[in-house]
């Protein structure tokens, strides 16, 4: 009853978490305050690139914690029966790789690391693309029911 | 054995060796400065008499790097949100007291009193060149680098204009063209809006051991150019002789450019024209140091999520031992 509740409130938070920094990374492209987003009532703040910096790295920090405690929880359950699917092991690996790639522009901030021109580009667009791909893997399992786990 | 590169030495090798030697001999001193380490600039103000070299010979020697409109401008969407800059007109193109896309080197003059006397000090002002840039670290494109002797770029034919690097830099020093680059090709009326230009420190000319438009123009032998760490020493050596300041060596976290001069800062940053185009001399905290504490969310998120598994083990492995005795 209570790992259920628990089980829930993680699901939640990984939601809300991953809607805060999609809108965030979103608005690390100079967007929302063109296109009025950062008008809306308590979205002012969106429209300040180191707030909203602020903002995607703490979402992240929590999807990384969810990341984290899920592998170590489900790798340590006795019921081995219960399998991520072939679409959740599909989505597992593609955010999975969002967030190595996040990480990784978080790390290429620190002072002393310097990246050419073409890593930051590859960085940068390994990150964006990965991102969409798993809206789009997202969405296609959603609407075909696929579920998580076999 | 002097380490840095100046208008006079590099006359005289010029003079005694020729064009060929000359390049030859300089290569090396810059090339080893390239080489991890960073390129750095020193201006002693007491020099500059404000006579704009300078600004010309940045204008003269980047003249192929300007943009250029080859068509209509775009019509951008929403028109009342997007701040349209075209200085292509001969009479925009033709400014020069302000940084423009067209004139990335401009001369500020500070006139007042200090401890009882009058000064008037001029300034070259452009891009600092920041050692950790926040105009880099923060392009949502990656398209705004810097090199590995320190030089900051932005890659004109990469930019989409949208101006993060000029609102997140501390002096707002990039400057935006409208209706050229890339983003022409992508969505022109929705996203995008040009590309952002500003000082290269002459990086192709740096590459072939040659000094930067602005040095080598100067008259007076404002600026000396060479490793950060040996410029560095030269301008404490110099501030400590004339009981003079240093601007550049703190701000933004640190930069290539050093500004001497026996006026503070502050208070030279009271008589300038500062504004749009016109940067200020304030103190400038390093924003990247914050935005690295908030990284280290990316830290305590995973360990939190360890210890919460860990702990959710635990209990239940407790909880079945319970039930079992």
């Amino acid at each position: 009853m209570l790992n259920d509740r628990f089980d829930t409130y993680i699901k939640w938070t990984f939601l809300a978490a991953l809607g805060i920094s999609m809108f965030t990374g979103f608005g690390n492209m100079p967007m929302w305050g063109r296109f009025y987003v950062s008008d809306i009532p308590g979205l002012g703040w969106s429209a300040d690139f180191f707030i909203n910096l602020y903002v995607h790295y703490l979402s992240g920090g929590v999807l990384l914690g969810i990341a984290t405690y899920s592998i170590i929880h489900y790798s340590q359950r006795r019921d081995r029966d219960a399998r991520l699917s072939r679409t959740g092991v599909l989505r597992v690996t593609v955010f999975g790789l969002v967030l190595v790639s996040g990480a990784l522009s978080a790390v290429k901030n620190l002072p002393s690391i310097n990246l050419p021109l073409a890593g930051l580009m590859a960085l940068v667009f390994f990150h964006l693309g990965a991102v969409m791909v798993y809206i789009l893997i997202s969405l296609a399992c959603r609407i075909m029911r696929k579920p998580w786990m076999s | 054995m002097q380490k840095e590169i100046t208008r006079r030495s590099f006359l005289k090798t010029s003079l005694l060796g020729g064009a060929a030697a000359a390049s030859s001999l300089l290569l090396p001193r810059t090339v080893r400065a390239s080489k991890g380490e960073d390129l750095c600039t020193l201006l002693d103000l007491r020099k500059c008499i404000g006579c704009g070299a300078c600004v010309e010979a940045c204008r003269d020697i980047n003249v192929h790097k300007f943009p250029e409109l080859e068509g209509p401008m775009p019509a951008m969407f929403p028109r009342s949100r997007v701040d349209i800059a075209d200085w292509t007109f001969p009479e925009k193109r033709a400014v020069r007291d302000r940084l423009t896309p067209f004139n990335w080197l401009m001369i500020q003059t500070a006139r007042g009193q200090y401890k009882g006397k009058d000064f008037e000090l001029h300034l070259p002002r452009r891009c600092m060149h920041c050692h950790n840039a926040p105009c880099v670290n923060l392009c949502p494109f990656g398209v705004a680098f810097t090199q590995r002797n320190g030089i900051v770029r932005i890659h004109p034919d990469l930019c989409m204009g949208g101006g993060k690097c000029k609102q997140v830099c501390p002096w707002h020093i990039p400057e935006r063209q409208s209706g050229v680059g890339s983003y022409l090709n992508l969505l022109p009326n929705f996203a995008g809006n040009g590309v952002m230009f500003k000082c290269d420190r002459c990086y192709d000319r740096v590459a072939l051991g040659e000094l930067p438009a602005c040095i080598e123009a100067c008259p007076k032998e404002l600026q000396r150019i060479g490793p950060r760490k040996e410029i560095l020493e030269r301008a404490h050596r110099l501030a400590g002789e004339i009981d003079g300041f240093i601007y550049g060596e703190n701000e933004s976290g640190g930069t290539n450019t050093l500004y001497v001069s026996p006026v503070p800062f502050d208070v030279l940053n009271q008589t300038i024209a500062t504004g749009p185009g016109r940067p200020h001399l304030k103190d400038v905290p390093d924003a990247m140091t914050r935005v690295n504490r908030f990284a280290s969310a990316l830290i305590a998120g995973p360990v939190i999520g360890a210890i919460a598994a860990v702990a959710r083990r635990q209990r239940s492995v407790d909880s079945s031992d319970g039930q079992e005795g």
